[in-house]
């Protein structure tokens, strides 16, 4: 869906989706690096379990929350990638201990 | 550049000013009010300083200054000026909760902080009006304003069949800002009623006079001469468990493209989750189709020692948020701190310069607004993505005499969710006022209170309480 | 001129219950309603259905209530979302415990079983997720949760179908007496009758006053937060003694949470008018919670002596949860001046910490000051309605959040990752499905 604008000067972090390796830019938000990397869906919802991807980009929509490094409900897109972080897309419900 | 990360520990117990929001209007209030000595916070959720119109300012990758325009690149001069002038600018911190005495609780990195000011600016800014067309929540739709801070913040340019719809400003610049990127726009599909015109004539002369008239036209000639654009009055967003397909049409036409990524936009309203759980009074704008605070000259609010600057205040851009910023910024050093004023920009001069820029707002706004088929939905739209709520059961809910967006939380959890009626609150007052057959102003909005962002409970436990605010709320 | 045999002033869960009931016995009944039924206390209450921790006058009420409950198919076409999973009291120390184990055989001596002490062992088993601490506590296992706003619904949904009249939007502007009748004058029309029921709530004092018999009203706004949707974990409401605190997780996942610490109340007068309601807050910003503490005052017995249908505990025992009960007061006309037989019940003038006139349900005739009777035993036969009573609130102090949390987080879940999203001052969560929560 995105493709890179330029040959970033930006450092590579390499982060895990879903326990897949993933590679992302430093300055890339969560939510960016997941639709750059090309993953069709942050989350699935608690009440339907419909897929939903980022959509506002800016902290309003909720629809980029993803469980970050065993916390879940974080907004993707306020979060910035470092390296080695553990993101998991959130299925339904958060867990009340993550 | 980066900034020394603020701990939530690392913040006074209370400051002169506390504003919300660093964006245009956040960083020129905070500039002029430091500059004048008052002890200054400036709190912002995202990454970086610049709110959404000067988003990623400080770290943007897209180093060529054509692509995003020089609009853009007039914040870089507001970050650089309320950076140097001693404010303290706390990124990546959430504010969760401001009261009438002006406490505010702020959220840094899962800590949680209560502190106390004696002015407080929300510049909260504005978010996109809801968009609600069948198949709007399927992965592969997103709104304009987020594939341009894509563009802006990570320098990410659509790749694939892409298809942007709506109307207003943004969109077309988005549009003009891929394309000098280098990315590929397969169609822009036109919302914009052509019956808005005569209105709109009304006002044009202000807007001729206005700097928008030759941005625009030049803009938009740029766009239309390298992308189809077709005006359209119905568009669905189709797909399984993404989106495969746009349809679209006028009247009784269809057409059908295949498209991995719709860009949605159709103008932006003011966020006013904060300034409404606080208490400020806000009125129903009929010619911006929003709700708007009530405010005097200076931006002050209903609620005593809280103005509302910038696009939370009514659209009204970015520059002029800045002098709007300044405007309330001003006002808080005459009530704290009378003898710096001297040493402040003119006050007339920065009024005059917020008049010229709000000139041809007007007309803009009566230009583009939505048509009612796109702000009243139909069947199985979803109104409500956060609990999957469908227009007809708004509507439905609404015939069975349930008379205001409130009561409707009643039956049907309707913007009980977590972005608390960001995406859905103007949709359900709108399809409630069509159903009751009166002006939106009479049904009213969700009735907001703090937490106005989510924050965990074990966050909420560690924040120390006194025992004489323990008392306060026993009996 | 409209008649009626019966106007009831007030369309919440006392009011429409009351309604419901006339109308059983086939009375004439028309009820008024400022805004519309089940809209303040009675539509935005925790849900609680609670026999447990309840002072010892309440006990008999409270439980034919849960027959009542039980059920409520039967009597109003619908469940109401009634959930039951047993209400259960957390000691958080021994002598917490010691304390409960009093009470209860103190109950089992008066002839009620309802409350059972239970130890470390079952307390984990009926709430795993209990802090380790907690060394037993006490259990009512009938009690459980309902949907409040689909309740009030229901109320008024079957008194309607029964024959009731319900005028919602309608506000009683003067109450006074016409001969052998009540002419009870409102915003549409006047009614002439020769009984009403205030039932009116938080506004009943206004009713009252009308009558030239102003009753001191404590007006009490318990705040509320509600979280996201969690998967379920916890099946029985837990309330506490120790601190103030009370939760129970919904159907669809969400935990509400609440207990009683207050927010500034505001009373508008009808709910159309938003900037009055917004100006009154305002004005009863902050430090209203105080403000109201000034208002009332301990009522002596006699000239004010009047009629609660359910009363709120007060002292040793448990505070309730949430604010004080509407006065239902039977206005009868027809009957003598002096009618009735007066004297108390040993609680008369009794002076604990009350901050107004809370009587217990007393079941003998009151005198009023000449003007009316009331049988105490008649309102309780025909107002057997289920206990609700939380009053319409509003500015809710951020304060109390982090007092609630630390509260669960100390005693309940001990995983507090989740989050709070709704701070809701009497607010309610429902689904399609509708569960109570509030």
């Amino acid at each position: 869906m995105f493709r890179r604008l330029v040959e970033s000067k930006a450092a590579t972090v390499a982060l895990t989706v879903d326990g897949k390796p993933v590679s992302a830019r430093e300055g890339d938000t969560v939510a960016a690096a997941l639709l750059a990397a090309g993953i069709d869906h942050s989350r699935t919802t608690p009440v339907s379990g419909a897929p939903r991807a980022p959509y506002c980009m800016m902290g309003v929509c909720f629809e980029c929350l993803v469980s970050i490094d065993g916390v879940g409900s974080r907004q993707g897109c306020l979060v910035p990638v470092c390296d080695g972080m553990r993101i998991e897309t959130q299925r339904g419900k958060r867990e009340a201990g993550r | 550049m980066t900034r020394a990360t603020t701990k939530a520990s690392d913040l006074a117990a209370a400051y002169d000013l506390a504003i919300v929001g660093a964006g245009p209007a956040g960083l020129a209030a905070a500039a002029l009010s430091a500059g004048a000595g008052l002890s200054t916070v400036v709190f912002d959720e995202n990454p970086g300083v610049g709110g959404q119109i000067y988003r990623a300012i400080a770290t943007t990758p897209v180093a060529d200054r054509t692509v995003l325009g020089e609009d853009y690149w007039a914040g870089a001069a507001l970050a650089a000026e309320a950076e140097a002038s001693g404010a303290l600018i706390v990124t990546g911190a959430t504010v969760w909760s401001l009261d009438p005495t002006l406490e505010i609780g702020v959220s840094i990195e899962g800590a949680a902080r209560m502190i106390q000011a004696k002015r407080v600016i929300i510049a909260t800014g504005a978010l996109e009006r809801p968009f609600p067309v069948p198949g709007w929540t399927l992965p592969g739709v997103m709104s304009a304003g987020g594939a341009q801070t894509l563009l802006k913040a990570q320098g990410l340019v659509p790749l694939g069949r892409t298809v942007m719809a709506g109307s207003g400003p943004l969109l077309w610049l988005l549009a003009a800002q891929i394309l000098r990127a280098g990315g590929k726009i397969d169609a822009i599909l036109d919302t914009q009623p052509r019956r808005n015109w005569l209105p709109a004539l009304a006002y044009a002369a202000d807007f001729v006079l206005s700097p928008y008239f030759d941005k625009g036209r030049r803009l938009l000639r740029e766009v239309r001469r390298q992308v189809t654009v077709i005006g359209i009055d119905w568009l669905a967003a189709v797909g399984d468990d993404k989106l495969r397909e746009v349809a679209f049409g006028r009247g009784g036409s269809e057409r059908r493209l295949p498209v991995d990524l719709l860009l949605l936009h159709q103008g932006v309203v003011p966020n006013v989750n904060l300034a409404m759980a606080v208490g400020v009074d806000h009125a129903w704008d009929a010619r911006q189709l929003c709700w708007s605070p009530v405010l005097d000259a200076d931006f002050n609010s209903s609620v005593a020692g809280i103005a509302v600057a910038g696009d939370g205040a009514g659209i009204g851009g970015g520059t002029a948020a800045a002098e709007r910023g300044r405007i309330a910024a001003i006002a808080a050093v005459r009530a704290l701190r009378p003898e710096a004023l001297g040493s402040l920009p003119s006050e007339q001069g920065v009024r005059q310069s917020l008049q010229r820029e709000e000139m041809g707002r007007a007309f803009l706004d009566v230009l583009n607004r939505p048509a009612p088929q796109f702000r009243l939905p139909k069947g199985d739209t979803i109104v409500c993505r956060c609990e999957e709520v469908t227009a007809a059961q708004v509507r439905d809910t609404a015939a069975m005499g349930c008379e205001g967006p409130n009561q409707m939380k009643a039956f049907l959890r309707c913007g009980m969710g977590p972005c608390q009626g960001r995406l859905c609150g103007l949709t359900v007052t709108e399809l409630i006022a069509d159903a009751r057959k009166v002006p939106p102003a009479e049904v009213g909005y969700y009735r907001l209170r703090p937490p106005v962002k989510p924050i965990t409970l074990g966050e909420l436990a560690s924040l120390p309480i006194s025992d004489a605010e323990r008392k306060a709320v026993e009996r | 001129m409209k008649t009626a045999d019966v106007v009831v002033i007030g369309g919440g869960i006392h009011g429409c219950s009351t309604a419901l009931h006339l109308a059983l016995r086939g009375l004439k009944t028309v009820l008024i309603e400022k805004d519309y039924a089940g809209r303040h206390a009675s539509g935005v209450n925790a849900g609680g259905v609670r026999q447990l921790a309840r002072d010892i006058a309440e006990i008999p009420l409270s439980l034919s209530s849960m027959d009542l409950w039980e059920r409520m198919g039967d009597l109003v076409g619908d469940d109401c979302g009634f959930e039951s999973h047993g209400t259960v009291l957390v000691a958080e120390s021994e002598e917490e415990l010691a304390g409960f184990r009093e009470r209860v055989a103190d109950l089992r001596l008066r002839g009620f079983s309802h409350e059972e002490l239970i130890d470390r062992k079952e307390l984990k088993r009926l709430v795993p997720a209990v802090a380790d601490h907690c060394p037993g506590g006490v259990v009512s296992r009938r009690d459980g949760a309902a949907d409040p706003f689909r309740t009030t619904q229901a109320f008024r949904r079957r008194a309607v179908e029964l024959g009731a009249e319900v005028r919602e939007g309608v506000a009683v502007t003067g109450l006074t007496r016409a001969g052998s009748v009540w002419r009870v004058e409102t915003s549409d029309g006047t009614i002439e009758s020769p009984r009403v029921v205030n039932a009116a709530g938080a506004w009943a004092d206004r009713i009252a006053a009308m009558l030239g018999e102003p009753v001191p009203l404590a007006v009490v706004a318990p705040m509320l937060m509600v979280t996201s949707r969690l998967p379920a974990f916890i099946k029985p409401v837990v309330i506490l003694r120790g601190r103030k605190l009370s939760f129970k997780q919904l159907d669809n996942g969400t935990v509400v949470i609440g207990g009683g610490h207050l927010a500034a109340p505001y009373r508008p007068k009808r709910d159309g008018d938003r900037l009055a309601q917004a100006r009154d807050q305002r004005r009863h910003g902050v430090g209203a919670v105080s403000g109201h503490a000034r208002r009332h005052h301990r009522a002596r017995l006699g000239r004010h002596r009047s009629l609660y249908a359910g009363r709120h505990s007060r002292g040793r025992a448990e505070r309730d949860i949430g604010g004080s009960l509407p006065p239902v007061r039977l206005l009868d006309a027809r009957l003598p001046a002096r009618a009735g037989h007066g004297g108390g019940d040993g609680r008369a003038g009794r002076d604990r910490q009350d901050e107004h006139a809370d009587r217990g349900v007393e079941h003998h005739a009151v005198r009023g000051p000449g003007r009316v009777a009331i049988d105490a035993q008649v309102v309780a036969r025909i107002s057997r309605m289920p206990r609700k009573a939380r009053l319409y609130p509003a500015t809710p102090k951020p304060a109390i959040m982090p007092l609630l949390a630390r509260a669960v987080s100390e005693t309940g879940p001990r995983r507090t990752g989740f989050e709070i999203w709704t701070s809701m001052v009497g607010k309610r969560t429902c689904e399609i499905a509708a569960t109570s929560a509030g």
